[in-house]
């Protein structure tokens, strides 16, 4: 395919010659949804997953070990352990990194969604949404790409250069491609039936005058805060424009100790995240 | 850096399980081997610790001057009020001390 045409039937097209989403992440954001939904259900999920079930059993035995306890073999009691917050975002940080992977431009995309869903977990905190919830978007804001990667890396890599001098990434994307990643994005959310409020935040992560939820504010703050913390560390981040409305309806500002702190803590905790 | 026993929270620590919170460490307490278990029981993956380490002025001068030539880049010439503002707001916390 050159150029997107209809929106909904080319993004059902391309989907088909992207890795298969994986199924653990979509039951996960449906149990999302529901506050309640048991450590037990998704640990059931997870322990099919040989790379889920032994980043939870590293987390779990990394506690044991503080209390020169034996390591533990069953995923279902390191769960237990670690909680249901600490499960869903390895499932979310695990599945996200191995549908990315075998895409090229994959690996940049994996760690910018990375810092954006770290980013948005922590303010998250400050603006009483989900955490949990904030960091899955936040992982799913860029997925648009891979679509543009999987039609022509070369030209895609062409439009993100070109536009670093204009910031004219979406109209670039839009005149190579025929649609933007986040139109792209939040179709390919429609797809996989993900939940409308992150459908909502794919869709406007980069318009700067619009705010439809906090979620939606959230993500498009993160994506700007992430970039102007650098990180990933990169010569394409650039800082032009910040959603004003978004910060006026969460109530934030920036130059509070406690924002201060935040930034720290989303610096450091996406390097520790990257170092293992 | 890990943390370690002995070190001195810089800000509040607040933990939580099932949307309640569970957990609350005030500013100014030591930690302890306990506090440091039960925070990563919680999920809890970064706090701020009191440097007890003086950096070399000459280095911190020079990680200043580098992270506040770098943020210039990032933000251009003629930042917006509202960039300007984060800017300001980044330009003063300083480089982190990973």
């Amino acid at each position: 395919m050159l150029k997107i045409t209809d929106l909904e039937q080319d993004v059902v097209h391309l989907a088909k010659h992207l890795p298969t989403f994986p199924a653990i992440v979509i039951q996960l954001l449906d149990m999302l949804r529901d506050e309640s939904s048991s450590l037990e259900i998704l640990v059931r999920m997870a322990r099919n997953d040989p790379v889920i079930s032994a980043n939870i059993l590293a987390r779990a035995n990394h506690i044991r070990r503080m209390h020169a306890q034996s390591d533990l073999a069953d995923a279902f009691v390191a769960a237990s352990i670690i909680g249901i917050n600490q499960v869903r975002r390895i499932v979310v940080t695990m599945g996200m990194n191995r549908f990315v992977s075998s895409v090229p431009g994959g690996p940049f995309l994996f760690h910018n969604s990375l810092a954006v869903a770290i980013t948005a977990q922590e303010m998250a905190a400050f603006v009483g949404i989900s955490p949990d919830v904030a960091y899955t978007a936040g992982m799913l804001h860029d997925v648009g790409q891979l679509c543009f990667h999987s039609m022509d890396e070369t030209l895609f890599e062409k439009v993100y250069m070109a536009s670093i001098a204009d910031g004219n990434l979406l109209e670039r994307e839009a005149q190579a491609f025929g649609a933007d990643h986040c139109q792209v994005g939040a179709q390919l959310a429609r797809h996989w039936n993900l939940p409308d409020e992150i459908h909502s935040a794919i869709l406007t992560h980069h318009d700067d005058n619009t705010f439809t939820c906090p979620l939606q504010a959230c993500i498009c703050l993160s994506v700007t805060v992430a970039c102007a913390l650098d990180i990933p560390e990169s010569p394409k981040n650039r800082v032009e424009s910040l959603n004003s409305l978004a910060l006026e309806k969460l109530g934030l500002g920036w130059g509070t100790p406690a924002m201060a702190d935040m930034f720290d803590r989303c610096v450091t905790r996406y390097k520790q995240m990257t170092k293992r | 850096m890990e943390l370690k026993v002995g070190m001195v929270l810089a800000m509040p620590v607040t933990g939580s399980s099932g949307g309640y919170a569970t957990m609350q460490l005030s500013a100014g307490g030591s930690i302890t081997e306990e506090m440091i278990a039960q925070m990563l029981i919680k999920g809890i993956e970064c706090v701020s610790v009191v440097n007890q380490d003086q950096p070399c002025e000459r280095d911190y001068a020079l990680s200043v001057q580098k992270y506040e030539s770098r943020l210039r880049e990032i933000f251009g010439p003629q930042p917006d009020e509202h960039c300007l503002n984060l800017l300001n707001a980044l330009l003063t916390r300083g480089p982190v001390p990973c």
